[in-house]
Protein backbone atom coordinates (compact mmCIF):
# COMPACT_ATOMS: atom_id res chain seq x y z
CA UNK A 1 0.00 0.00 0.00
CA UNK A 2 1.14 3.12 -0.90
CA UNK A 3 1.63 6.15 2.27
CA UNK A 4 -1.47 8.58 0.61
CA UNK A 5 -3.63 5.24 0.73
CA UNK A 6 -2.50 4.34 3.98
CA UNK A 7 -2.92 8.07 5.35
CA UNK A 8 -6.44 7.70 4.38
CA UNK A 9 -7.57 4.77 5.99
CA UNK A 10 -5.78 6.44 9.03
CA UNK A 11 -8.48 9.71 7.96
CA UNK A 12 -11.09 7.73 7.52
CA UNK A 13 -10.96 6.42 11.20
CA UNK A 14 -11.89 9.24 14.06
CA UNK A 15 -10.03 10.25 17.05
CA UNK A 16 -11.50 7.64 18.95
CA UNK A 17 -11.99 4.46 16.90
CA UNK A 18 -13.66 1.39 18.00
CA UNK A 19 -11.17 -1.26 19.59
CA UNK A 20 -10.98 -3.19 16.65
CA UNK A 21 -10.35 -0.58 14.48
CA UNK A 22 -7.08 0.86 17.01
CA UNK A 23 -6.08 -2.58 16.51
CA UNK A 24 -6.08 -3.42 13.08
CA UNK A 25 -4.59 0.88 12.49
CA UNK A 26 -1.97 0.13 15.27
CA UNK A 27 -0.97 -3.54 12.81
CA UNK A 28 -0.44 -2.01 10.20
CA UNK A 29 2.84 -0.56 11.84
CA UNK A 30 5.62 -2.97 10.82
CA UNK A 31 4.75 -2.04 7.27
CA UNK A 32 4.62 1.89 7.53
CA UNK A 33 7.93 1.39 9.30
CA UNK A 34 9.53 -0.83 6.76
CA UNK A 35 8.61 2.03 4.19
CA UNK A 36 11.80 4.12 3.10
CA UNK A 37 11.51 7.45 4.84
CA UNK A 38 10.44 9.78 1.84
CA UNK A 39 10.38 12.90 3.92
CA UNK A 40 6.98 14.04 2.66
CA UNK A 41 4.27 15.82 4.93
CA UNK A 42 2.33 12.68 4.38
CA UNK A 43 4.66 10.43 6.07
CA UNK A 44 4.80 12.56 8.81
CA UNK A 45 1.45 13.03 9.16
CA UNK A 46 0.99 9.73 8.56
CA UNK A 47 3.67 8.54 11.72
CA UNK A 48 1.77 10.91 13.37
CA UNK A 49 -1.24 9.01 13.37
CA UNK A 50 0.29 5.87 13.88
CA UNK A 51 1.90 7.04 16.71
CA UNK A 52 -1.41 7.58 18.47
CA UNK A 53 -2.40 3.98 17.50
CA UNK A 54 0.30 1.94 18.53
CA UNK A 55 -0.04 3.51 21.94
CA UNK A 56 -3.96 3.33 22.00
CA UNK A 57 -3.24 -0.38 21.73
CA UNK A 58 0.22 -0.54 24.18
CA UNK A 59 2.64 -1.59 21.25
CA UNK A 60 5.12 0.72 23.26
CA UNK A 61 7.95 -0.50 21.17
CA UNK A 62 6.71 0.64 17.86
CA UNK A 63 5.69 3.93 19.68
CA UNK A 64 9.49 4.76 21.02
CA UNK A 65 10.77 3.83 16.82
CA UNK A 66 8.08 6.38 15.33
CA UNK A 67 8.77 8.93 18.59
CA UNK A 68 12.56 8.55 17.91
CA UNK A 69 12.17 9.38 13.55
CA UNK A 70 9.85 12.02 14.11
CA UNK A 71 12.40 13.81 16.73
CA UNK A 72 15.11 13.13 14.74
CA UNK A 73 13.68 14.53 11.73
CA UNK A 74 12.11 17.92 13.47
CA UNK A 75 14.18 18.14 17.07
CA UNK A 76 13.53 17.76 20.52
CA UNK A 77 12.09 21.52 20.89
CA UNK A 78 9.40 21.36 18.22
CA UNK A 79 6.42 22.44 20.03
CA UNK A 80 4.28 19.62 18.34
CA UNK A 81 6.99 16.70 18.56
CA UNK A 82 6.97 17.74 22.18
CA UNK A 83 3.32 17.25 22.58
CA UNK A 84 3.88 14.49 21.08
CA UNK A 85 6.32 13.44 23.09
CA UNK A 86 4.52 14.26 26.25
CA UNK A 87 1.65 11.64 25.07
CA UNK A 88 4.14 8.76 24.82
CA UNK A 89 5.10 9.61 28.67
CA UNK A 90 1.78 9.77 29.79
CA UNK A 91 0.76 6.85 27.90
CA UNK A 92 3.35 4.39 29.13
CA UNK A 93 3.58 6.31 33.03
CA UNK A 94 2.86 3.16 35.92
CA UNK A 95 1.66 5.11 38.68
CA UNK A 96 0.62 7.94 40.33
CA UNK A 97 3.66 9.43 40.76
CA UNK A 98 4.97 9.11 37.46
CA UNK A 99 2.02 10.98 36.00
CA UNK A 100 2.68 13.88 38.41
CA UNK A 101 6.44 13.73 36.92
CA UNK A 102 4.84 14.53 33.41
CA UNK A 103 2.55 17.21 34.72
CA UNK A 104 5.47 19.27 36.38
CA UNK A 105 7.37 18.65 33.23
CA UNK A 106 4.51 20.59 31.24
CA UNK A 107 4.59 23.20 33.90
CA UNK A 108 7.61 23.85 33.21
CA UNK A 109 7.80 24.13 29.81
CA UNK A 110 5.32 26.37 30.04
CA UNK A 111 6.64 28.58 32.25
CA UNK A 112 9.48 29.02 29.95
CA UNK A 113 7.47 29.42 27.03
CA UNK A 114 3.56 30.07 27.99
CA UNK A 115 2.11 30.34 24.34
CA UNK A 116 3.45 26.47 23.57
CA UNK A 117 -0.38 25.39 22.66
CA UNK A 118 0.45 21.90 22.44
CA UNK A 119 2.01 21.59 25.82
CA UNK A 120 -0.86 23.54 27.55
CA UNK A 121 -3.75 21.18 25.81
CA UNK A 122 -1.41 18.45 27.10
CA UNK A 123 -1.61 19.94 30.44
CA UNK A 124 -5.30 20.32 30.82
CA UNK A 125 -5.47 17.23 29.73
CA UNK A 126 -3.76 15.42 32.70
CA UNK A 127 -5.36 18.04 34.74
CA UNK A 128 -8.86 16.75 33.97
CA UNK A 129 -7.62 13.13 33.50
CA UNK A 130 -6.43 13.15 37.46
CA UNK A 131 -9.61 14.65 38.18
CA UNK A 132 -8.22 18.24 39.04
CA UNK A 133 -11.67 19.36 37.37
CA UNK A 134 -11.53 22.78 38.53
CA UNK A 135 -7.63 23.64 38.03
CA UNK A 136 -8.27 21.90 34.11
CA UNK A 137 -11.39 24.50 33.73
CA UNK A 138 -8.89 27.35 34.51
CA UNK A 139 -6.10 26.52 32.38
CA UNK A 140 -7.99 26.15 29.82
CA UNK A 141 -9.56 29.64 30.23
CA UNK A 142 -6.35 31.32 30.44
CA UNK A 143 -5.47 29.30 27.25
CA UNK A 144 -8.49 30.98 25.75
CA UNK A 145 -7.31 34.17 26.64
CA UNK A 146 -4.33 34.11 25.35
CA UNK A 147 -5.57 32.35 22.01
CA UNK A 148 -9.64 32.97 21.86
CA UNK A 149 -9.62 32.19 18.35
CA UNK A 150 -9.28 28.46 18.93
CA UNK A 151 -12.62 26.81 18.17
CA UNK A 152 -11.18 22.98 19.85
CA UNK A 153 -10.00 24.65 23.13
CA UNK A 154 -13.97 26.64 23.59
CA UNK A 155 -15.64 23.62 22.46
CA UNK A 156 -13.45 21.31 24.94
CA UNK A 157 -13.86 23.88 27.82
CA UNK A 158 -18.07 23.17 26.76
CA UNK A 159 -17.37 20.04 27.17
CA UNK A 160 -15.57 20.70 30.76
CA UNK A 161 -18.46 22.77 32.18
CA UNK A 162 -21.25 20.28 30.64
CA UNK A 163 -19.49 17.92 32.86
CA UNK A 164 -19.89 19.78 36.02
CA UNK A 165 -23.26 20.48 35.35
CA UNK A 166 -22.46 24.45 34.52
CA UNK A 167 -24.88 24.80 31.60
CA UNK A 168 -25.54 27.93 30.79
CA UNK A 169 -21.27 28.54 30.23
CA UNK A 170 -21.00 24.93 28.15
CA UNK A 171 -23.94 26.75 25.98
CA UNK A 172 -22.10 30.31 25.99
CA UNK A 173 -18.63 28.65 24.97
CA UNK A 174 -20.49 26.75 22.37
CA UNK A 175 -21.90 30.05 21.03
CA UNK A 176 -18.41 31.02 20.79
CA UNK A 177 -17.36 28.27 18.43
CA UNK A 178 -20.52 29.17 16.14
CA UNK A 179 -18.83 32.53 15.90
CA UNK A 180 -15.52 30.83 14.66
CA UNK A 181 -16.78 28.76 12.87
CA UNK A 182 -20.96 29.23 12.02
CA UNK A 183 -21.57 26.14 9.58
CA UNK A 184 -20.37 23.52 12.92
CA UNK A 185 -23.41 21.58 12.34
CA UNK A 186 -22.57 19.36 14.93
CA UNK A 187 -22.09 22.60 17.57
CA UNK A 188 -26.09 23.15 16.65
CA UNK A 189 -27.44 19.98 17.68
CA UNK A 190 -24.63 20.03 20.63
CA UNK A 191 -25.96 23.05 21.19
CA UNK A 192 -29.87 21.63 21.01
CA UNK A 193 -28.77 18.56 23.48
CA UNK A 194 -27.71 21.18 26.15
CA UNK A 195 -30.55 22.99 26.34
CA UNK A 196 -32.36 19.69 25.79
CA UNK A 197 -30.80 18.44 29.18
CA UNK A 198 -31.41 21.72 30.56
CA UNK A 199 -35.22 21.73 29.90
CA UNK A 200 -34.67 18.33 31.70
CA UNK A 201 -33.66 19.25 34.59
CA UNK A 202 -36.16 22.05 35.58
CA UNK A 203 -38.49 21.50 37.90
CA UNK A 204 -42.02 22.17 37.47
CA UNK A 205 -42.25 20.63 33.93
CA UNK A 206 -44.65 23.08 32.69
CA UNK A 207 -43.72 26.29 33.53
CA UNK A 208 -42.50 28.76 31.37
CA UNK A 209 -38.86 28.27 31.60
CA UNK A 210 -39.27 25.07 30.81
CA UNK A 211 -40.85 25.85 27.22
CA UNK A 212 -38.35 28.21 26.46
CA UNK A 213 -35.46 25.93 26.93
CA UNK A 214 -37.32 23.36 24.66
CA UNK A 215 -37.95 25.91 22.04
CA UNK A 216 -34.41 26.90 21.85
CA UNK A 217 -33.40 23.41 21.84
CA UNK A 218 -35.67 22.97 19.22
CA UNK A 219 -34.26 26.52 16.89
CA UNK A 220 -30.97 24.46 17.54
CA UNK A 221 -31.66 21.71 16.35
CA UNK A 222 -33.41 22.97 13.14
CA UNK A 223 -30.60 25.29 12.42
CA UNK A 224 -28.52 21.64 12.10
CA UNK A 225 -30.82 19.50 9.74
CA UNK A 226 -30.92 22.97 7.57
CA UNK A 227 -26.99 22.90 7.63
CA UNK A 228 -26.99 19.29 6.56
CA UNK A 229 -29.07 17.16 4.60
CA UNK A 230 -30.47 14.20 6.45
CA UNK A 231 -28.80 14.72 9.53
CA UNK A 232 -29.89 11.35 11.47
CA UNK A 233 -28.85 13.08 15.13
CA UNK A 234 -30.63 16.70 14.09
CA UNK A 235 -34.23 14.82 13.20
CA UNK A 236 -33.40 12.84 16.62
CA UNK A 237 -33.74 15.74 18.54
CA UNK A 238 -36.40 17.51 16.80
CA UNK A 239 -38.59 14.32 17.32
CA UNK A 240 -37.95 14.32 20.60
CA UNK A 241 -38.69 17.77 21.65
CA UNK A 242 -41.86 18.16 19.36
CA UNK A 243 -43.06 15.26 21.11
CA UNK A 244 -42.33 16.89 24.66
CA UNK A 245 -43.43 20.45 23.46
CA UNK A 246 -46.86 18.79 22.32
CA UNK A 247 -47.77 16.70 25.58
CA UNK A 248 -50.50 17.56 26.76
CA UNK A 249 -49.03 19.10 30.14
CA UNK A 250 -47.50 21.97 28.73
CA UNK A 251 -49.60 24.85 28.67
CA UNK A 252 -50.13 25.88 25.38
CA UNK A 253 -50.12 29.67 26.49
CA UNK A 254 -46.27 29.72 27.00
CA UNK A 255 -45.74 28.85 23.53
CA UNK A 256 -44.29 30.93 21.20
CA UNK A 257 -43.85 28.74 18.27
CA UNK A 258 -47.54 28.10 17.10
CA UNK A 259 -48.84 24.50 17.61
CA UNK A 260 -49.63 23.34 14.43
CA UNK A 261 -45.93 24.46 13.41
CA UNK A 262 -44.75 22.15 15.87
CA UNK A 263 -46.50 18.91 14.87
CA UNK A 264 -45.62 19.46 11.19
CA UNK A 265 -42.10 19.34 12.27
CA UNK A 266 -43.01 16.91 14.23
CA UNK A 267 -43.94 14.59 11.37
CA UNK A 268 -41.19 16.00 9.11
CA UNK A 269 -38.93 14.66 11.25
CA UNK A 270 -40.64 10.84 11.53
CA UNK A 271 -40.93 10.70 8.21
CA UNK A 272 -36.85 11.45 7.51
CA UNK A 273 -35.96 9.10 10.39
CA UNK A 274 -38.41 6.22 8.66
CA UNK A 275 -36.80 6.80 5.45
CA UNK A 276 -33.07 6.39 7.25
CA UNK A 277 -33.82 3.66 9.30
CA UNK A 278 -35.15 1.79 6.66
CA UNK A 279 -32.96 2.35 4.20
CA UNK A 280 -30.21 1.73 6.70
CA UNK A 281 -31.75 -1.72 7.56
CA UNK A 282 -31.64 -2.65 3.94
CA UNK A 283 -28.18 -1.60 3.66
CA UNK A 284 -29.07 1.26 0.75
CA UNK A 285 -26.39 2.34 -1.21
CA UNK A 286 -26.90 6.29 0.28
CA UNK A 287 -27.06 5.21 3.74
CA UNK A 288 -23.52 3.77 4.99
CA UNK A 289 -22.05 5.87 6.63
CA UNK A 290 -24.85 6.25 9.38
CA UNK A 291 -23.74 4.34 12.88
CA UNK A 292 -25.96 1.87 13.42
CA UNK A 293 -25.99 2.47 17.43
CA UNK A 294 -27.42 5.55 16.12
CA UNK A 295 -29.97 4.19 14.01
CA UNK A 296 -31.08 1.37 16.22
CA UNK A 297 -31.30 4.26 18.82
CA UNK A 298 -33.66 6.32 15.82
CA UNK A 299 -35.96 2.56 15.86
CA UNK A 300 -36.65 2.87 19.35
CA UNK A 301 -37.54 6.16 19.40
CA UNK A 302 -40.01 5.86 16.40
CA UNK A 303 -41.47 2.63 18.43
CA UNK A 304 -41.76 4.23 21.64
CA UNK A 305 -43.81 7.19 20.00
CA UNK A 306 -46.26 5.58 17.55
CA UNK B 1 -20.95 8.44 -15.84
CA UNK B 2 -23.30 6.88 -17.73
CA UNK B 3 -25.12 8.25 -20.92
CA UNK B 4 -28.49 8.22 -21.11
CA UNK B 5 -29.60 7.21 -25.45
CA UNK B 6 -31.49 10.45 -26.34
CA UNK B 7 -28.49 12.23 -24.61
CA UNK B 8 -26.42 9.55 -26.33
CA UNK B 9 -28.06 10.32 -29.81
CA UNK B 10 -28.08 14.08 -29.59
CA UNK B 11 -24.52 13.89 -29.18
CA UNK B 12 -24.14 11.31 -32.50
CA UNK B 13 -26.57 13.33 -34.66
CA UNK B 14 -24.86 16.74 -33.85
CA UNK B 15 -21.10 15.76 -34.17
CA UNK B 16 -22.48 14.08 -37.73
CA UNK B 17 -23.96 17.85 -38.20
CA UNK B 18 -20.53 19.65 -37.21
CA UNK B 19 -18.56 17.47 -39.65
CA UNK B 20 -20.21 17.99 -42.11
CA UNK B 21 -20.09 21.53 -41.79
CA UNK B 22 -16.62 21.20 -42.04
CA UNK B 23 -16.48 19.16 -44.63
CA UNK B 24 -18.55 21.91 -46.18
CA UNK B 25 -16.35 24.92 -45.54
CA UNK B 26 -13.99 22.79 -46.75
CA UNK B 27 -14.78 22.26 -50.09
CA UNK B 28 -16.42 25.91 -50.33
CA UNK B 29 -12.84 27.19 -49.93
CA UNK B 30 -11.44 24.89 -52.60
CA UNK B 31 -14.24 26.08 -55.04
CA UNK B 32 -13.18 28.95 -54.83
CA UNK B 33 -9.80 28.91 -55.15
CA UNK B 34 -9.66 26.90 -58.14
CA UNK B 35 -12.40 28.90 -60.12
CA UNK B 36 -10.78 31.69 -61.63
CA UNK B 37 -12.22 34.64 -61.05
CA UNK B 38 -13.61 36.47 -64.34
CA UNK B 39 -12.40 39.67 -63.97
CA UNK B 40 -8.90 39.68 -62.92
CA UNK B 41 -9.15 43.10 -61.35
CA UNK B 42 -8.72 44.09 -57.47
CA UNK B 43 -11.22 46.26 -57.89
CA UNK B 44 -13.75 43.29 -58.19
CA UNK B 45 -13.08 41.05 -55.67
CA UNK B 46 -15.77 39.00 -54.93
CA UNK B 47 -17.59 39.65 -51.17
CA UNK B 48 -19.04 36.46 -51.16
CA UNK B 49 -15.44 34.91 -51.51
CA UNK B 50 -14.19 35.65 -48.57
CA UNK B 51 -17.05 35.21 -46.57
CA UNK B 52 -19.01 31.50 -46.02
CA UNK B 53 -22.93 31.02 -46.95
CA UNK B 54 -25.22 31.60 -44.80
CA UNK B 55 -26.36 27.75 -44.40
CA UNK B 56 -23.31 26.53 -43.33
CA UNK B 57 -22.48 28.89 -40.28
CA UNK B 58 -26.02 28.27 -38.83
CA UNK B 59 -25.48 24.51 -39.68
CA UNK B 60 -22.35 25.12 -37.31
CA UNK B 61 -23.74 26.99 -34.84
CA UNK B 62 -26.69 25.14 -34.74
CA UNK B 63 -24.56 21.76 -34.47
CA UNK B 64 -22.52 23.18 -32.06
CA UNK B 65 -25.47 24.50 -29.63
CA UNK B 66 -26.96 21.09 -29.91
CA UNK B 67 -23.62 19.18 -28.80
CA UNK B 68 -23.19 20.99 -25.65
CA UNK B 69 -27.07 20.63 -24.76
CA UNK B 70 -26.21 16.73 -25.44
CA UNK B 71 -23.23 17.20 -23.31
CA UNK B 72 -24.56 18.57 -20.33
CA UNK B 73 -27.81 16.51 -20.31
CA UNK B 74 -25.82 13.56 -20.50
CA UNK B 75 -26.50 12.97 -16.22
CA UNK B 76 -23.29 13.84 -15.27
CA UNK B 77 -22.76 13.20 -11.20
CA UNK B 78 -22.59 17.02 -10.44
CA UNK B 79 -20.71 17.69 -7.46
CA UNK B 80 -22.33 19.02 -4.27
CA UNK B 81 -21.66 23.07 -3.96
CA UNK B 82 -23.57 23.43 -1.11
CA UNK B 83 -22.66 22.93 2.30
CA UNK B 84 -26.25 21.40 3.05
CA UNK B 85 -26.15 18.29 0.41
CA UNK B 86 -22.07 17.97 0.94
CA UNK B 87 -22.45 17.69 4.51
CA UNK B 88 -25.22 15.32 4.34
CA UNK B 89 -23.84 13.48 1.82
CA UNK B 90 -20.76 12.60 3.74
CA UNK B 91 -23.21 12.00 6.67
CA UNK B 92 -25.29 9.30 5.07
CA UNK B 93 -22.51 7.78 3.20
CA UNK B 94 -23.38 8.89 -0.38
CA UNK B 95 -19.84 10.77 -0.55
CA UNK B 96 -17.07 7.86 -0.04
CA UNK B 97 -13.26 8.01 -0.48
CA UNK B 98 -12.12 4.22 -1.35
CA UNK B 99 -14.92 3.30 0.02
CA UNK B 100 -14.90 4.26 3.31
CA UNK B 101 -16.55 6.98 5.24
CA UNK B 102 -15.38 10.22 4.94
CA UNK B 103 -14.42 12.06 8.39
CA UNK B 104 -17.32 14.71 9.14
CA UNK B 105 -16.27 18.75 8.52
CA UNK B 106 -16.33 19.49 12.08
CA UNK B 107 -16.04 16.33 13.88
CA UNK B 108 -12.58 18.00 14.94
CA UNK B 109 -14.75 20.03 17.10
CA UNK B 110 -16.20 17.03 19.29
CA UNK B 111 -13.42 14.69 18.94
CA UNK B 112 -10.93 17.32 19.71
CA UNK B 113 -7.72 15.47 19.30
CA UNK B 114 -5.70 18.30 20.91
CA UNK B 115 -6.89 17.12 24.13
CA UNK B 116 -6.78 13.39 23.27
CA UNK B 117 -7.24 11.57 26.72
CA UNK B 118 -4.46 8.70 25.60
CA UNK B 119 -4.67 6.93 29.11
CA UNK B 120 -8.57 6.26 29.07
CA UNK B 121 -7.95 4.94 25.61
CA UNK B 122 -5.46 2.60 26.46
CA UNK B 123 -7.47 1.61 29.24
CA UNK B 124 -10.89 0.89 27.16
CA UNK B 125 -8.26 -0.83 24.44
CA UNK B 126 -6.74 -3.04 27.41
CA UNK B 127 -10.24 -3.79 28.77
CA UNK B 128 -11.72 -4.58 25.48
CA UNK B 129 -9.16 -7.20 25.19
CA UNK B 130 -9.60 -8.96 28.24
CA UNK B 131 -13.32 -9.28 27.11
CA UNK B 132 -12.28 -11.18 23.83
CA UNK B 133 -10.60 -13.69 25.59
Amino acid sequence: MSVSSLLNRFRSASAYPAPSESLSLSQLAPSILNLTITDTPEQWALYESLLLSTLRTADDTSARLILQRLSDRFGNDNARIMALQGIYDEATATNQSQLEEVLKNYTEVLKADPTNIPIAKRRITLLHHLSKKSEAISALTTLIDLNPTDAESWSQLAQFYFEVSMYPQAIYCLEEVLLILPNAYNVHARLGEISFVVAEGLNGSASKEVVEKLEASLRWYLRSVELCDGYLRGYYGIKMVTGKLLDSKISAGHRTIPEEKVNKLNSIATVQLNDIVAGSEKGGKGFVGYDSAEVSAAKDLLAATS
Amino acid sequence: MTRSLPSKLLIAFSSILLAHACYSAHEHSLLLSSTPSPHDSPSATPISGTTLPLDITLETLISVSLLLVGIISSGWELKPISLRSYAGGVESGRILLDGKKVAGLFDGLEERPGFLDVRKQRKEFADWVKTQG
